[in-house]
């Protein structure tokens, strides 16, 4: 097992104008399980690809456990990896894809072969594997991939977007597996995604990228409920936070056709500052007529089974509400809401960023 | 509801009479098209083959051509009661294991090659295809300069270097090999462009797994490159093959199938039966042969390929 650390790490593509990467400084704790997440093309896939050692850094140090390995192969750097593709050797059988790095290294024969039966038994892939990877389903080439970065074990485990390619149903499935196998072996993970459910479940620690930078960093907890700035608010959630705009009138936040609420406690902010005001979907409530604070005319209600989505206009800027199906309206009629000002996140309308 | 019903089931009586004219329209545009190329393919291919079928099974020259007999399968029992075909055979199939195994590696190399990161590219693809857009006859010719016994550019850096002479095509030993040099130089660019289409669609991300897997390049190549390669390589050798079974300008221009016959390739063969030695049915019977021959490896390269690597 081991810690990674990238230290200052840059990367820019040959004939690239922008840079990909910029002074990027990460550490991935021994046994965390740490989510690269951000939209397609923030670095996030460039980043797992400089510690796998299939790209090398333009600057900047890599270290895993006390090695610094950029500059060093693939091999040499005590790593596996799950491709989204799987990348599965299309003529080897399961057994032989799992196996293929045991042999390179010389491992002996018996202890291969109960490495692999042993990984097969793990990820349920043991009557599979004498099949070639053509005659699998999505989910057991997922697997197979798995089982195949299992057999080395490596001291840390690199994911990129492993479940892209998966239904939504599997998908499900294999997060769940993938954390149980992480709690089972506690290895060192990184793993890449652009999907923030997956992020925020299968996750010790999120770090969200925007632009070859680092947005923001923590538990996903923490990312929801205290986002540094607007992306990473709109970025984690679903359904996605609401974004209104709002100014600082006469100490009191005005969010404009009528609806002010209480600046939100320990916020002392300059009369007439512009914010954009991000509340939570389920930060609503429904209220009684005379109780509630703003009473908008649903534009389109979903029905989700457990929860509704009431859809509505405030001040011409989109709103989405979560309420109970028992208290949702139908399309076109009045709701009346209610909102704890200590639910809403302030963002400067200029900056983005959390005040 | 009946009233919908009827109305659908009429539309259906109606609709059908209308798509079968349409069909019969769309197969006859189609013909139209075809028509060119089917008319010139049975003019010179079928024709000429049907010809050939009837020939085999008589005794007839071209120089008199009315006095033809019809002798039945005798021009086939002349061929095992005779060594020329066995001889003529074996010198071509081993001209082609010669091109094949000159072939394959250097045309797998230039494409590695040619697939790296290369500034020169389209200039070092176009150096390599030139031999093979390039007519065979002024190919021969230029290789009969290189390779002559006294004046050639070969023999002159041979001795340049202080070695004896070589005979090459003069000599019953040398004489196949060289010519099997020279076709495989022509035909390298071929196999290397075929080699190459076949690198490009072995996905990046396998060279990836592997090395992650820690495999070195070597091992890449030769655990998941070259395996991946084996319908490619199957195809080239096959087409390769059949190239060199009907081979005939280096005989006919380079060695007149000698030295003792030592180049005497089958189509070679088959035209000297036929035009010189004016023995057209003969000659028939061996391209029927020579046709069951190329037919049955191209129908076996088909099965294997159909039945295995099939990923």
């Amino acid at each position: 097992m081991a810690q990674v650390r990238l230290a200052s790490i840059g990367k820019t593509y040959e004939g690239a104008t922008a840079n990909t990467i910029r002074g990027l400084d990460l550490e991935v704790q021994d046994g965390e399980f740490l989510v690269l997440v951000g939209p397609s093309g923030c670095g996030k896939s460039t980043t797992l690809r400089m510690i796998a050692g299939l790209e090398e850094p333009t600057e900047g140090a890599i270290w895993i456990g006390n090695r610094r390995v950029d500059g060093l192969e693939p091999r040499e750097r005590d790593i596996a990896m799950v491709f989204q593709n799987y990348a599965l050797y299309p003529h080897m059988t399961v057994a032989q894809n799992m196996s293929f790095g045991l042999r390179l290294a010389k491992v002996p024969k018996p202890e291969i072969r109960r490495r692999v039966e042993a990984a097969a038994e793990t990820l349920g892939l043991s009557a599979l594997l004498g099949r070639h990877p053509k005659a699998l389903s999505g989910g057991q080439r997922q697997r197979v991939a798995m089982g195949r970065a299992i057999v080395r074990e490596p001291g840390v485990f690199l994911f990129d977007e492993p479940l892209s390619n998966l239904d939504a149903q599997l998908r499900g499935q294999m997060r769940a597996e993938i954390r149980r196998l992480h709690d089972r072996l506690s290895a060192t993970t990184v793993y890449v995604t652009h999907d923030q459910v997956e992020a925020m479940t299968l996750a010790d620690r999120v770090v969200v990228l925007k632009d070859g930078r680092i947005e923001q960093q923590g538990t996903p907890q923490e990312l929801y409920d205290r986002p540094a700035t607007r992306f990473v608010a709109g970025f984690l959630g679903s359904p996605q936070m609401n974004f209104l705009a709002g100014e600082v009138r006469q100490g009191a936040l005005d969010l404009g056709a009528g609806l002010v609420l209480a600046l939100p406690p320990g916020h002392a902010l300059a009369e007439g500052r512009k914010l954009d005001v991000g509340i939570r979907p389920e930060a609503f409530a429904v209220a009684a007529p005379g109780a509630a604070i703003l009473s908008p005319r649903a534009d389109l209600v979903e029905l989700l089974g457990a929860t509704s989505l009431v859809h509505f206009s405030h001040a011409d800027q989109p709103c989405t509400a979560l309420v109970p199906p028992a208290q949702a309206p139908r399309a076109g009629a009045v709701i009346g809401l209610t909102l704890a000002p200590d639910r809403i996140s302030l963002f400067d309308a200029e900056t983005g960023r959390a005040v | 509801m009946s009233a919908t019903f009827e109305q659908t089931s009429s539309d259906m009586a109606g609709l059908a009479p209308d798509r079968r004219r349409r069909r019969r329209r769309d197969t006859a545009t189609a013909l139209a098209f075809l028509a060119p190329f089917l008319l010139l393919l049975l003019i010179f291919q079928y024709l000429p083959l049907a010809m050939m079928a009837k020939n085999s099974v008589l005794d007839y020259s071209l120089l008199n051509p009315h006095a033809a007999k019809f002798v039945g399968l005798r021009n086939f029992t002349d061929m095992l009661d005779y060594e020329d075909m066995r001889e003529s055979l074996a010198a071509t199939f081993l001209f082609a294991l010669g091109v094949v195994v000159i072939v394959i590696p250097l045309g797998f190399a230039l494409a590695l090659f040619l697939n790296s990161k290369l500034r020169a590219r389209g200039l070092v693809r176009t150096i390599i295809m030139l031999p093979v857009v390039t007519s065979a006859v002024v190919v021969a010719t230029m290789w009969n300069f290189l390779l002559d016994p006294s004046n050639g550019l070969l023999n002159g850096v041979i001795t340049a270097l202080g070695l004896p002479r070589q005979p090459f095509l003069t000599s019953p030993d040398q004489a196949l090999l060289m010519v099997s040099i020279m076709t495989a130089w022509q035909q390298v660019g071929f196999a290397a462009i075929l080699f190459l289409g076949g690198l490009q669609g072995v996905p990046n991300e396998l060279a990836e797994a592997a090395r992650i897997d820690g495999a070195t390049k070597r091992q890449v190549l030769w655990n998941i490159t070259i395996p991946l390669l084996s319908r490619t390589t199957l195809f080239v050798v096959v087409i390769m093959t059949v190239f060199s079974l009907q081979a005939f300008a280096p005989a006919f221009l380079m060695t007149d199938g000698g030295p003792r016959d030592s180049t005497n390739l089958i189509v070679y063969h088959i035209y000297k039966t036929a035009f010189v030695m004016q023995n057209a049915g003969y000659a028939s019977a061996l391209s029927l042969v020579l046709l069951v021959i190329v037919l049955g490896i191209s129908l076996l390269q088909m099965w294997i390929l159909r039945a295995r690597w099939n990923y």
